[in-house]
């Protein structure tokens, strides 16, 4: 999704999350533990770097 | 059903060297969805949401997603002015599209007078989104610093 809908994007490892990056805009909140409930941190990052419209589609394929 | 929602937490957050105090009072969108999940979306600070099953859990997920932001800043931080500085990007960094959902669930429960049973109200003027991050020493170390962690609805 992020290949997809943010060229040039970029991650970074920390203790407890992923920090996603984005044209200026960063997301620090992606939890490296994932739980059955994912799709609200997906959804909501992407909405924060502004690629939701694009994402929008494979957002709801992870259903 | 959207509502939203104001928040508080004061925690103290071990970093290396340092002891801070993390004053936060922000927004976020609570989100009941078609499939049961309660969902919470963080408006400022906006880089962090947290989902369950119930609203409850929803509080306690977006809250552990939240400490587990500033925990990642004081692994990194050397000093606590880095840690301040990392900690006001993150306390700044706005979800625009989740804002304007949230405005609108603001004038939404203004029109229709919904409230969520149990969580109190409090009008949204009177808590706009502040950050205080403080050094704590021995100087001002005081119980009296201590409060549990809050969820009102704006209203």
């Amino acid at each position: 999704m992020l290949d997809a809908c943010a060229s040039g994007w970029k991650k970074a490892e920390k203790t407890h999350n992923f920090i996603v990056t984005f044209g200026g805009k960063t997301y620090p909140g992606l939890p490296k533990k994932h739980s059955s409930v994912e799709i609200g941190h997906i959804r909501h990052m992407a909405r924060l770097l502004g690629i939701l419209d694009c994402a929008k589609t494979q957002i709801e394929l992870m259903r | 059903m959207k509502y939203p929602l104001l928040f508080s937490f004061r925690d103290l957050i071990a970093g290396k060297g340092f002891v801070a105090g993390v004053v936060v009072d922000g927004r976020v969108l609570l989100e009941e969805e078609g499939d049961g999940e309660v969902w919470m979306y963080g408006v400022q600070p906006g880089g962090v949401a947290g989902g369950g099953p119930s609203r409850d859990a929803a509080f306690r997920e977006f809250k552990n997603r939240y400490i587990s932001v500033l925990y990642d800043v004081a692994q990194d931080a050397d000093s606590f002015a880095v840690f301040e500085r990392e900690v006001t990007a993150f306390f700044n960094t706005v979800s625009d599209g989740t804002g304007r959902d949230w405005e609108a669930a603001l004038a939404e429960v203004r029109r229709t007078q919904a409230s969520l049973p149990g969580v109190p109200t409090m009008k949204a003027e009177d808590r706009t989104p502040t950050l205080q991050i403080i050094l704590i020493d021995e100087t001002n170390s005081r119980p009296s610093a201590n409060a549990l962690d809050q969820f009102s609805e704006a209203a």
